[in-house]
């Protein structure tokens, strides 16, 4: 067995029971908005409806659905790395003989791995769903929407990494503010494609959270002291 | 420079940006109170642009020269604005200039328009409500379906959900023999019922010219405007008028404001005659009269009035006032070299902005960060060289990031 099954074996028997709790959530999601977009269109007219999301600017999936990209990610990353932290675990992780570097980017890629794959399922199904009532327009918008906070969800997933992971814990203080405030940047939306040219800065604040997780997971195997 | 202190530099680097994002409007919120514009009118008496203040309720009204005004000499030295009041009191006069006044004239003359940034800087999906605008029975109803044209325009039947190839192959065709080429830059109207009366969508083709869409008796009305001809157009804006003389604005390239006037089946556009108007920042007010059209453009820095003969258009006065810079301009004129926000007050796109600061912000970043490099130059000089750059493009805040962020021990 190599060693990047190995360790996705590992993350999987960490935060397997965790995983399954989203997906079920996610599930869940799909088919609410399923009945509750049905319901809709069975009580009033559907031009009235297609009129009333343009004029309002009106989501058409849950307001709650941004959140739980958000947030599921985070849970799944405090999972994986806060038992690494009990009895300093971690440092038996780093002393495989692999590469300091590659062990992280298969705990990172195995929690990246999961989240979009939950996520991406979930788009794709809320896609087919909306695609029955809805014209590809507002489809289009609605995916839009999310995106920037699927990017948040697997920012946020690497800022948990790099909070958890960090030795000292004035720095985790500091280090969660930051997380706070860049997460933030992905929630400024109202509705629609807002984002859409702002879409490449998301990307590269995902690319720096990927740093930050790397500069804790340094930090914490050369036992840094301030 | 060791690998982790390499990825610290990277994380250094993040921070700051954050921080010149988040910090800025803490510290704006803390010292700044809004500014205020005065609501300034044309006075149809006096003859020039006056300042009115709601709040001051013994003398509302100040002219040009600073003289100040009761509210009963408010009242009527501006009739057509007070109108109502004048009205109840029994003192409208029943005629001016020699034109009978009435409440049902004074009313289909009135003017109210509003243009913001924000109406060009949206989203949009691109799908579109047509009224009927013949409607067989009174009052305008709800379309059955949208449509979209910036391929090809087709409409979207709402209770299938499907294509309607019948009606879209019509328009297509009515629009190809008019002359209308795709891609289409967009398309202006208000598929809202509430309205007296509907003129469908004012739509920019490929080439630049104007069309008008519309529906009449369930066929497609389209006309070349032929504006094309001698205004580059930008942006249109629809305006119910309750007089029907215009169908909207139009805003040109160049900067230029024209209403765009139908007589006899003939659009005309008539010049409002302002200077430049970047509808991309300045915001537009327009409140009109029987006589009068007063103009209001709000620019970042002062805003500006214009008063106009209703007729025909032409300047009759004009005013403006220059708002003072704020103690936040000035504090932020010394800290930031650089500033990044998100949003802009001229649009509801969410991207990054980075406006650069003044020579005094630079010079005063550059100190510090020559300050920084003296003091560290023993701890690691490329690297104290890297951070005190940061702090020359960041100022006191990149400082502020580069000591929560030590080296490692």
């Amino acid at each position: 067995m190599n060693f990047f099954k190995a360790i996705f074996y590992k993350e999987w028997i960490k935060s397997r029971d965790m995983v399954l709790l989203i997906l079920t959530m996610a599930i869940l999601a799909i088919v609410y908005t399923f009945i509750d977009t049905a319901y809709i269109f069975r009580s009033k007219e559907s031009i009235s409806i297609w009129l009333a999301v343009i004029d309002r600017k009106i989501a058409i999936t849950s307001v709650y659905l941004p959140y739980f990209f958000l947030v599921t990610p985070m849970l799944i990353g405090a999972l994986q790395y806060a038992s690494e932290m009990v009895n300093k675990r971690f440092k038996l992780t780093l002393h495989l003989p692999l590469a300091e570097s590659r062990i992280i980017a298969y705990m990172l890629a195995y929690g990246i791995g999961v989240v979009l794959t939950i996520q991406i399922v979930t788009i794709l199904s809320l896609v087919g769903v909306l695609s029955l009532y809805y014209p590809l327009e507002f489809v289009y918008a609605a995916v839009m929407h999310l995106l920037p906070f699927v990017l948040a969800g697997v920012a946020g997933y690497l800022f948990v990494a790099w909070i958890t992971l960090e030795p000292i814990w004035r720095r985790r203080v500091i280090n969660t503010l930051y997380s706070v405030v860049a997460l933030s940047l992905f929630t400024l939306g109202s509705i629609g494609t807002d984002y859409i040219y702002g879409l490449p800065l998301l990307v590269v604040i995902v690319g720096m959270a990927v740093v930050c997780a790397y500069l804790s997971a340094s930090r914490f195997k050369d036992g840094a002291q301030n | 420079m060791n690998h982790s202190n390499r990825l610290l530099m990277v994380v250094i680097i993040f921070a700051t940006a954050l921080s010149l994002w988040a910090v800025p409007p803490l510290i704006k919120m803390a010292i700044a109170s809004p500014s205020s514009y005065p609501f300034v009118y044309y006075s149809s008496l006096l003859e020039e642009l006056c300042e009115i203040d709601h709040q001051d309720r013994d003398y509302p009204m100040t002219d040009k020269s600073g003289r100040r005004y009761s509210v009963a000499q408010f009242d009527s030295l501006m009739p057509l604005f007070n109108y109502r009041q004048l009205m109840s009191n029994g003192t409208m006069p029943d005629s001016m200039r020699g034109v009978e006044i009435t409440p049902s004239i004074l009313r289909v003359n009135q003017v109210v328009f509003t243009h913001r940034p924000t109406d060009i800087h949206t989203p949009s999906l691109g799908l579109y409500g047509l009224l009927e605008s013949m409607p067989l029975r009174v009052g305008l109803k709800s379309p059955k379906d949208l449509f979209r044209i910036e391929d090809r325009i087709e409409f979207i039947d709402a209770t299938t959900n499907k294509i309607d190839h019948t009606k879209s192959d019509i328009f297509a065709n009515m629009l190809s023999k008019r002359g209308y080429t795709y891609p289409s830059q967009w398309a202006i109207g208000d598929a809202n019922t509430r309205k007296a009366y509907d003129e469908g969508y004012f739509s920019l083709d490929a080439n630049g010219e104007l069309f008008h869409i519309k529906m009449v008796n369930s066929r497609p009305y389209i006309r070349n405007t032929e504006v094309a001809k001698g205004i580059n157009v930008k942006h249109f804006a629809m305006y119910p008028a309750a007089d029907r003389r215009f169908y909207g604005f139009i805003f040109s390239v160049e900067g230029d404001v024209y209403i765009l006037e139908g007589r006899d089946g003939e659009y005309i556009p008539l010049k409002l005659d302002l200077p430049n108007v970047n509808i991309d920042i300045d915001e537009l007010l327009i409140m009109g009269n029987l006589f009068y059209w007063t103009v209001t453009i709000t620019k970042p820095e002062r805003e500006e009035y214009y008063a106009l003969n209703a007729a025909t258009l032409d300047l009759v006065d004009k005013y403006q006032i220059v708002q003072s810079k704020s103690l936040w301009s000035q504090v932020s004129d010394i800290i930031l070299p650089i500033g990044i926000s998100m949003s802009s007050p001229d649009s509801d796109y969410i991207y990054p902005r980075i406006t650069l600061g003044g020579v005094k912000a630079w010079i005063v970043s550059s100190i510090i960060a020559a300050i920084f490099l003296l003091l560290n130059r023993k701890k690691g000089l490329k690297e104290s060289v890297l951070k005190s750059g940061i702090i020359t493009f960041t100022g006191i805040i990149g400082l502020i990031v580069v000591k929560l962020f030590p080296n490692f021990k």
